[in-house]
């Protein structure tokens, strides 16, 4: 599904935190939405949570930083870190150029099932769109 | 021109002209609200020269994009300033500086810009962190801000807080207030930094979390976590209102007497240029409370 020209998959859930989850079995592939990305262009670092690491629903796992903002990932429910992409440490931009693809952030094993965090690509359009409209005033006067 | 020291860490010292103005905790970004980085507005606007406010020698310009909505380039550059073993970094100008270049504090460094890290009411300002020689492209990890601030914060009190319009913008309004931004916690008469619109402000000076912040008397917020020299408090939320039209927020200027009344949307503003104004401020519970 397309939001105001950004992509959103439909086989996808979304954290309100412009952060997308992929589920498959008992593991969750996490990373940052195409709208997400934009809004935090030029990543220069992320902070990466270790293998085995156990984190409760909403609590922050990595962080990634541009030369101004810095932008938590939470876990969409309690979890534990599987795997990390270790290519993020030397090309942190890949979550920029290849949001769903290459630029994944970490997989996790599913502790406690819930969705309560997590919404459905088509509660998530509605979502982002608001946000899209919320961000387009924030910028009123950028461009003149 | 006459310049003060307005703040320092490390073995970076930042001036300013007296005319400029400038904040450490107006902004919603994170090495702000750690009391790491300030922003100087030196009263021009986007596209005038901005000025140095400190002395050093250049060491290296970057450009980056900034966030945008629609996939648009809205670049934003880093100025890099060595001063002994470290180094101011600058943002929102574009540089006309070069690596290698001397520059001292007045020095034209290049001219304002705005792009994606920018909401809609701030005016052109010159963000400065200081940062270690390995580390200054990164969001975190500057080194704490000390204002060197020598006025005393007065204890006036006034029946009604009223103003001269002096600019307005389709941006926001700039309002000489007949008070100070000076608030009280507990005792004591302090300064007050930031805006009410971005869920929390400063003060200067270290107090006790909980205690509450009195603009005039009407509360403005909480203490919630302190620095080495400032303290944050979480704002109220309150609404302003300027000759009954209704701001989302006022922005205090470090211990200057002009405040910024913040549009809830960008566009041409009703107030005029000298025109008399009263203000009153609201909170999200009570909007109706007058000053």
């Amino acid at each position: 599904m397309r939001v105001e020209g950004f992509d959103f998959p439909d086989d996808l859930l979304y954290m309100r935190g412009h952060v997308w989850v992929g589920l498959k079995d008992k593991t969750a592939r996490i990373g940052l939405t195409s709208l997400g990305s934009s809004l935090t262009k030029e990543i220069v670092h992320v902070d990466l949570p270790d293998n085995g690491e156990e984190f409760n629903a909403m609590e922050p796992m990595a962080s990634f930083e541009t030369i101004k903002s810095v932008t938590e990932v939470s876990a969409p429910f309690k979890c534990m870190v599987s795997q990390v992409n270790e290519t993020l440490l030397d090309d942190p931009s890949l979550i920029n150029k290849d949001p769903y693809g290459e630029g994944w952030i970490l997989e996790a094993s599913i502790l406690e099932d819930s969705r309560d965090n997590l919404m459905d690509v088509k509660s998530a359009a509605e979502y982002f769109k608001n946000i899209f409209l919320k961000e387009k005033e924030r910028y009123a006067g950028i461009y003149e | 021109m006459v310049v003060d020291m307005v703040a320092r860490a490390k073995d970076v010292e930042v001036y300013a002209e007296r005319g400029w103005e400038y904040t450490f905790l107006g902004s919603p970004f994170p090495a702000h609200s750690d009391f790491r980085a300030m922003d100087l507005y030196q009263g021009g606007d986007f596209g005038d020269p901005a000025l140095s406010p400190i002395n050093g020698t250049v060491l290296e310009t970057m450009e980056f994009e900034s966030p945008s909505l629609c996939g648009e380039s809205l670049p934003e550059y880093l100025t890099l300033i060595r001063a002994g073993n470290h180094v101011a970094k600058i943002m929102h100008i574009k540089p006309s500086v070069r690596e290698g270049d001397k520059v001292d504090v007045g020095d034209e460094l290049g001219c304002f810009i705005k792009n994606g890290y920018f909401t809609f009411w701030v005016d052109a300002a010159l963000h400065l962190e200081v940062r270690s020689l390995q580390d200054y492209v990164r969001a975190r990890g500057g080194f704490e801000l000390e204002p060197c601030f020598r006025k005393e914060a007065g204890k006036k009190k006034v029946s009604e807080l009223e103003g001269t319009v002096m600019r307005t913008t389709e941006r926001n309004v700039v309002v000489s207030l007949n008070l100070g931004n000076v608030v009280r916690v507990g005792d004591i008469y302090t300064f007050v930094d930031g805006a009410t619109v971005i869920g929390y402000a400063g003060v200067l000076g270290v107090f006790n979390p909980g205690e509450g912040v009195f603009f005039n008397e009407i509360r403005i917020g909480k203490i919630n976590r302190v620095g080495s020299y400032m303290s944050v408090f979480q704002t109220d939320g309150a609404g302003v209102y300027a000759n009954n039209i209704r701001f989302a927020g006022i922005s205090f200027m470090f211990g200057r007497n002009l405040v910024r009344l913040l549009p809830e949307k960008y566009g041409k503003l009703q107030l005029q240029e000298g025109e008399r104004v009263k203000i009153t401020l609201g909170s999200n519970q009570d909007e109706s409370r007058g000053l």
